[in-house]
């Protein structure tokens, strides 16, 4: 069980996103869900900073490219690992740096591959202390 | 095309043999276009015939297949060729040698040309005033080469000769150097080099007026027919890339919209079967063949998508670091239900660090691809994944304990739609081996069962670490 750590999902298909966050809370991670990357900025301001950013591709409103753009100018949360969750095949720049992500998945992905990846990645949530000398 | 004024007034294309009767040569810079060699020596014999036959002379610069071919050609209209060589009345040189006398760092050079060329000519001029001609082919070796800007001002050069000593001189290119629609400019090029322009064998060799009209008319119409034809080709390339273009835009919307419904059920699916430890076993099985359904279905979704993208000659893909084992464990976890439902073991051993440049991606898909085979006709046995790495290259056993594969089905079965079994045994639309060749040739690797003894197959494939760099 993963006690302490945020994820953040941001996933438009709400088939999707539910089933993820039911997984993945029940592996004991908190989850909290945007639907587009306008709506993740927002959760990004509110919530403990996240220990992994799972982001999608093809969003409305404000896409997963988008989203990264901004969040990169973020010193903030700017160093928070992202995985781009993909039903396309990236081209070569996004994998090599467009994006920056720290690993892609792509879809349809099995729950034991997204499970095993989210372990790998996420960070603990630091706590208040840790947090407000940051 | 030049032309000359016939004694009736008519036009009518020029001939060596005519034009430049013995006794009066008319100074001038010929070129002739040519496609086959025995027209190619008929037409240089009848150019110097009249003056080496004579009391002139005759300079051939020419391969030496080239100057055999010439020397008996002037032999057959009468020339005695070894007596003309020793008066020196027939001068063959090598064209590659002489060639090579007239490049200063791989260049023509007008200081060599001037070194070599120009005191012959001269010497020439010298005994047989107005009495001599000379035919090469250095320039058609030149273009031969690639080395066209160099053919141009080599025949520069020889144009500045002749404006000062004014004699004939003919030098040939074939004319499948100007094969293609792209060659018209330089063609042009070259004919503007040149007081004189004769045309290919077709043309030239029609003795009968009539006959020759009836010719030029033909090859007119062929022209116009080729140049509507290179037309129309241009036009249905451009709408095949317009097509092309149309058909990748479908299919990433095509795969967005599969996947991602298919993404939902999968996960939903198999999220199911975790919180079904209580269930009762009627209502688990059904989850399970629900799951197994929904696999069949996301390899089926894969393998059409895959199968246009590979489908082209050269396999689209996006090249990263990758790990080998990372591959490999991916592949596993996709296929972890199916491993249940098909009551085989898996067994992986890989070796650490084994990375390259890959399409990651895309080698999950092979392993994939060779493991859903595996446990297909496994027969519920061990099903062995290996990979390790060797002389710079990595290596991806994939072994069952299955019927194995007969000797005489071993590189059929990597053909597209090629069935092991009859649709009603198993299920697959028979692309997965396919698709697994065209990726890992597309790496600049291979893939091949292996000749092993005993029952069971066991599939090897072999990959560069930096197929860029093994180009």
């Amino acid at each position: 069980m993963q006690r302490g750590k945020t994820v953040l999902l941001v996933e438009d298909d709400p088939d999707i996103a539910d089933t993820m966050a039911d997984v993945l809370r029940e592996s004991g991670y908190t989850v909290h869900c945007a639907a587009d990357g306008r709506e993740a900025l927002g959760l990004l301001a509110r919530i403990p900073r996240p220990g992994l950013i799972l982001l999608d591709l093809m969003m409305p409103s404000m896409d997963g490219y988008a989203f990264r753009q901004q969040q990169q100018r973020d010193p903030r949360v700017a160093d928070i690992p992202v995985v781009v969750m993909t039903a396309c095949r990236p081209t070569e720049n996004q994998i090599a740096g467009e994006l920056d992500c720290a690993a892609w998945i792509h879809k349809p992905f099995a729950l034991k591959e997204l499970i095993a990846l989210v372990a790998r990645l996420c960070r603990p949530t630091p706590t208040n202390a840790a947090a407000a000398g940051r | 095309m030049s032309s000359s004024l016939a004694a009736d007034g008519a036009q009518r294309p020029l001939s060596p043999a005519t034009d430049w009767p013995p006794g009066s040569p008319a100074p001038g810079h010929l070129v002739q276009f040519y496609a086959d060699e025995a027209f190619l020596a008929a037409t240089v014999a009848d150019f110097l015939a009249p003056a080496v036959a004579g009391s002139g002379a005759a300079v051939v610069v020419a391969t030496p297949e080239h100057r055999e071919a010439i020397s008996g050609a002037l032999a057959s209209r009468g020339v005695e060729v070894p007596a003309a060589i020793l008066e020196g009345r027939l001068i063959l040189c090598d064209a590659r040698e002489t060639l090579c006398r007239l490049l200063r760092h791989g260049r023509v050079d007008e200081g060599c040309f001037q070194a070599s060329v120009v005191p012959l000519i001269e010497r020439l001029a010298l005994r047989f005033p107005g009495h001599f001609r000379v035919y090469g082919e250095m320039v058609d070796l030149l273009w031969g080469d690639g080395a066209r800007q160099d053919a141009l001002r080599l025949e520069a050069l020889w144009n500045g000769l002749l404006a000062r000593q004014g004699f004939p001189l003919l030098c040939t290119y074939r004319l499948e150097r100007f094969a293609s629609a792209g060659d018209g400019e330089e063609f042009a090029r070259v004919c503007v080099g040149h007081s004189h322009v004769l045309p290919a064998e077709s043309y030239t060799r029609e003795d009968d007026e009539e006959a020759r009209r009836r010719e030029v008319s033909r090859l007119q119409q062929q022209a116009l027919a080729l140049q509507q034809e290179v037309r129309r080709r241009r036009e249905a390339e451009e709408e095949l890339r317009r097509a092309l273009a149309v058909r990748d835009e479908f299919l990433v919307l095509a795969g967005h919209e599969l996947r991602t419904p298919l993404t939902a059920l999968q996960l939903q699916a198999q999220f199911l079967l975790t919180l079904a430890e209580g269930v009762s076993e009627p209502v688990r099985g059904r989850l399970d063949r629900l799951e197994g359904q929904v696999a069949r279905l996301a390899e089926v979704v894969e393998d059409m998508l895959a199968a246009f993208r590979l489908s082209e000659a050269r396999v689209p893909l996006v090249l990263a670091e990758a790990d080998l084992k990372d591959i490999v464990t991916a592949a596993a976890d996709r296929l972890a239900d199916s491993v249940r439902r098909s009551g085989c073991s898996v067994r992986i051993v890989t070796e650490e660090g084994i990375r390259g440049r890959w399409d990651g991606p895309r080698l999950t898909q092979v392993v994939t691809n060779l493991m859903t085979n595996a446990l297909k006709f496994g027969r519920g046995g061990l099903v062995e994944v290996r990979a390790a790495s060797k002389d710079g290259r990595a290596l991806l056993w994939v072994r069952d304990e299955g019927p194995g594969v007969a000797p005489e089905a071993r590189e059929r079965i990597f053909e597209r739609f090629h069935r092991a079994v009859p649709f009603t045994h198993a299920s697959g639309l028979g692309l997965g081996l396919w698709i697994a060749r065209r990726i890992v040739e597309g790496h600049g690797g291979r893939i091949a069962v292996e000749n092993r003894p005993g029952p069971g197959a066991t599939f090897l494939v072999e990959l560069p670490l930096n197929p860029e760099k093994e180009g």
